[in-house]
């Protein structure tokens, strides 16, 4: 059985994070979650094993290439963990078919994780993603 | 305020949410409290923040709330939600649809002094919108 991560182990993972984000390295944030990670994604659906991650963090970047994540400090609970975040970002890359348009949207949502032998074992990300899309022109929202 | 406390303050509010009780609800939050909403906008003090809770019961009469275990520490927390309801009168000046929905979403909250002093709600609203009819997706 693995010891749990220590609040400073767990300060020091997302300090790695948030370079990663800031340098948009798809591996190094991939590297912050366990080989049999498993994330739930508003984009993405659910993404299970390391690879499937980074892939995603991949398709992100590509997709949005000025993605720009500004997280709030870290809500430590024992092994779970909240951050509240911040998006600004430019659709640059076809996106559900759609292809880049430019349009610069902004984002606030909240990521939780559960930590498991120093790594993040899941992610659950909460933000609103229709008003993402609706942002994109993806879909365009009429009241009539 | 202690983690016990916390949970204990969130059980009450589920108690209550359960009961559609909207002075309940607003009895957890500090007098000048403030509650940041996609739908409600900034609503400040406890009864704004009661009236808010009074017009979303009725807005979805049978609405039910999910929540997950809070996640506190030092004064903040967060909690995630999945939540039902059926639209049962005016929002947004749209009629009663009878439209069933499900959102899932979060609570982030600030405490003070063994209450709520400050809640931010975090949803896919557009996509209650959409769900309701009240807007609707047009396809490019």
């Amino acid at each position: 059985m693995t010891s749990p991560t220590t609040r400073a182990e767990i300060e020091h993972l997302f300090q790695m994070r948030t370079k990663a984000w800031n340098s948009r390295d798809p591996g190094g944030l991939a590297a912050t979650h366990a080989v049999d990670g498993r994330v739930s994604s508003p984009i993405f659906g659910k993404v299970a094993g390391r690879p499937a991650i980074e892939q995603s963090y991949r398709d992100l970047f590509k997709r949005f290439a000025d993605w720009t994540l500004e997280g709030e400090p870290l809500i430590v609970d024992g092994q779970r963990v909240a951050q509240v975040f911040q998006v600004h970002a430019t659709h640059t890359s076809e996106f559900y078919g759609l292809a880049a348009t430019g349009r610069r949207f902004t984002l606030q949502g909240l990521l939780m994780f559960e930590m498991a032998a120093g790594k993040i074992a899941v992610e659950k990300r909460i933000y609103d993603f229709s008003g993402l899309v609706v942002q994109l022109g993806l879909i365009k929202a009429r009241t009539d | 305020m202690t983690r016990d406390e916390a949970v204990a303050l969130v059980a009450l509010r589920e108690d209550a949410f359960r009961r559609a009780d909207a002075h309940g609800l607003a009895a957890t939050y500090t007098e000048d409290a403030v509650m940041l909403s996609p739908m409600f906008g900034t609503v400040t003090g406890r009864a704004a923040i009661e009236a808010s809770h009074r017009r979303l019961f009725t807005v979805f009469k049978d609405m039910v709330i999910k929540t997950d275990p809070l996640i506190f520490e030092a004064d903040r927390g967060a909690q995630s939600w999945v939540g039902h309801a059926t639209h049962t009168s005016e929002i947004f000046g749209v009629p009663a649809s009878g439209r069933p929905f499900e959102i899932r979403g979060a609570f982030v909250f600030e405490f003070r002094d063994g209450l709520i002093a400050h809640e931010r709600r975090l949803y896919d609203f557009t996509g209650l919108l959409l769900q309701l009819g009240i807007l609707k997706a047009k396809p490019q």
